[in-house]
């Protein structure tokens, strides 16, 4: 049994090791500096032509991408998907763009069965937590993180409304922008704004809703999952966006896809400009 | 300067590949299209109320949009013509709302042309069961009023003027007749958001949320329609309207038919 067995393995299983080591070393040393220097390229590359200031992201799929991996739960699909939106930010970020809006939780989305909404609040609840924990609370003051969540927040258990205000820090110094839609839908905010102004006296006009609502007009609107439509986001804020689709789960958003987003828009703006203008003078 | 020199190319080079491949996709697709439509033709003939009853008969779905949407994102794009036809198609498919847009209002100018094409079209089609009536800010026009039909079809011929001044309007009305409704707390909104879309109308017309949305642009930019109500409305960019007709319509409603309204119910 011992035939063959030199220092805890036979030859085929050493050399098997010894490769293994190689290839991990190789990936380690080359692999991941030449990603990483590509991508800088990337960057630089597209930063040469326009860079949109506001991306929004519905982040649809979490769920289809639990069952395709076969993981179990849908609620690890939800985990994957945060962690999806962690590296989104980083990348929109580093790329150039100043306000960054996801669609987190719709108000239809209470809908849904129990077992999963309380999962959702508690996941966002963990990474708030997470979020305004001292250490990452000082890096986002540094980098100059604003974050604001957008919903009828009072229909969010009272321990994650808390952890809401806490991380939603105004005096921290703002260069970027993260808004965090949830609880939400688009009739919700044009419907908020309408109270506004009645409560207010004002004239209830299509520029004074505009004028009321929450959210800024974002130049590429993003979903994935393949679908087609808007779910109630931005539904007044969009018009004139660049709607890029991408028929990947959000878990399986990479950079290069937001790259061809960008790219997209950029090829798009001309156009984009001129029916802005032609809308104005109209 | 160099390296900026460097990175400006790499970047146009980058550009490029974008637009090439945007163009070579869409010459694929209005290749395809015409090749669908040449083959069409020859097999049928120019036939309108034949292609029109192969057409019914070819699409056996179970779901089929009651109000469907065509949006002219460009000037040039507008042709009363086969706005008239699109009107009719979606009229055979079940749709009883038609809705025309362009940003410009120039399909409302031209009521009268199209009112005189969709009257051909009736008559080549044998579409006598349906009753046309384009309907605008400003009154109804009836294909023809003489004698009762089947079915009536509202063709909604609107523009981006119409677009958020009926929500405003309605919420102005709300506003106005129930005070008290105007409260977005908690699930509050939905009363508030209800008697919105309740109270949107073009003329004296309620304005119903499209089911599906067809835009012609050769860019995937969301088009200024009607915001209210395109909250669960399936989008499709269908390129030059020119190459779009019945077995293109057909694609759009089998897609229609086999999407799901989630929000993860």
């Amino acid at each position: 049994a011992s035939a063959g067995c030199v220092g805890g393995g036979t030859h085929p299983q050493k050399a098997r090791r010894m490769l293994t080591l190689v290839a991990s070393a190789a990936y380690l040393v080359v692999v991941v500096p030449a990603a990483k220097v590509v991508r800088l390229l990337v960057i630089w590359v597209l930063s040469q032509g326009a860079i949109p200031r506001h991306v929004a992201f519905i982040m649809d799929g979490n769920r289809r991408f639990a069952r395709k991996k076969h993981m179990g739960s849908v609620t690890k699909g939800h985990s994957a998907g945060f962690s999806s939106l962690q590296m989104v930010m980083k990348n929109c970020f580093d790329l150039g763009v100043k306000e960054l809006t996801v669609y987190g939780f719709s108000l239809e989305n209470f809908k849904r069965k129990e077992e999963e909404v309380q999962f959702l609040m508690k996941l966002a609840e963990d990474k708030l937590r997470v979020i305004t924990s001292p250490e990452n609370r000082k890096a986002a003051e540094q980098n100059g993180v604003l974050i604001k969540f957008i919903g009828a927040k009072e229909l969010l258990p009272k321990s994650l409304q808390e952890c809401i205000s806490v991380a939603e820090d105004e005096s921290s110094p703002k260069l970027v922008e993260m808004n965090v839609c949830f609880a939400y839908t688009s009739r919700w905010e044009i419907a908020v704004a309408v109270e506004q102004i009645a409560k207010e006296g004002g004239n209830i006009t299509s520029e004074a809703i505009s004028k009321k609502l929450q959210l800024s007009p974002p130049d590429i609107l993003v979903r994935t999952s393949g679908e087609h439509r808007f779910s109630d986001f931005l539904l007044w804020q969009g018009a004139q966006s660049v709607f890029m689709v991408h028929d990947i789960f959000w878990p399986e958003y990479s950079f290069w896809n937001l790259v061809s987003a960008i790219l997209y828009y950029q090829w798009a703006l001309p156009e984009i400009s001129r029916r802005k203008a032609v809308n104005m003078n109209a | 300067v160099m390296l900026e020199w460097l990175a400006r190319v790499l970047w146009a080079a980058a550009s490029l590949a974008v637009r090439a491949y945007c163009a070579v996709l869409a010459v694929g697709r209005e290749a395809s299209r015409a090749w669908v439509n040449a083959r069409e033709r020859a097999l049928f003939g120019r036939d309108p109320r034949e292609a029109l009853r192969r057409s019914r008969e070819r699409l056996a779905l179970e779901k089929r949009p009651a109000h469907v949407a065509f949006v002219f994102a460009r000037p040039r794009y507008v042709r009363c013509e086969k706005a008239a036809e699109l009107a009719c198609l979606a009229a055979v498919h079940g749709a009883r709302t038609v809705t025309l847009f362009d940003d410009t209002g120039l399909l409302k100018k031209q009521i009268t042309t199209i009112l005189g094409h969709l009257s051909t079209y009736v008559k080549q089609a044998d579409l006598g069961c349906f009753q046309f009536v384009l309907n605008t800010a400003n009154g109804q026009h009836y294909v023809d009023a003489t004698e009762t039909k089947s079915h009536t079809v509202m063709v909604h011929v609107v523009s981006q003027e119409e677009s958020r001044r009926v929500v405003a309007t309605a919420a102005t009305e709300v506003a106005l007749q129930k005070p008290r409704q105007l409260e977005t707390r908690g699930t509050a909104y939905e009363t508030l958001a209800d008697d919105i879309s309740d109270a949107t109308r073009i003329g004296s017309v309620v304005f119903t949320e499209p089911e599906v949305v067809v835009v012609f642009d050769d860019y995937t930019i969301i088009p200024n329609f009607f915001p209210w109500h395109i909250r669960l409305s399936e989008f499709f960019w269908a390129g030059r309207p020119d190459r779009f007709g019945a077995l293109q319509l057909e694609d759009v409603l089998r897609g229609y038919a086999h999407t799901e309204k989630r929000f993860g119910v």
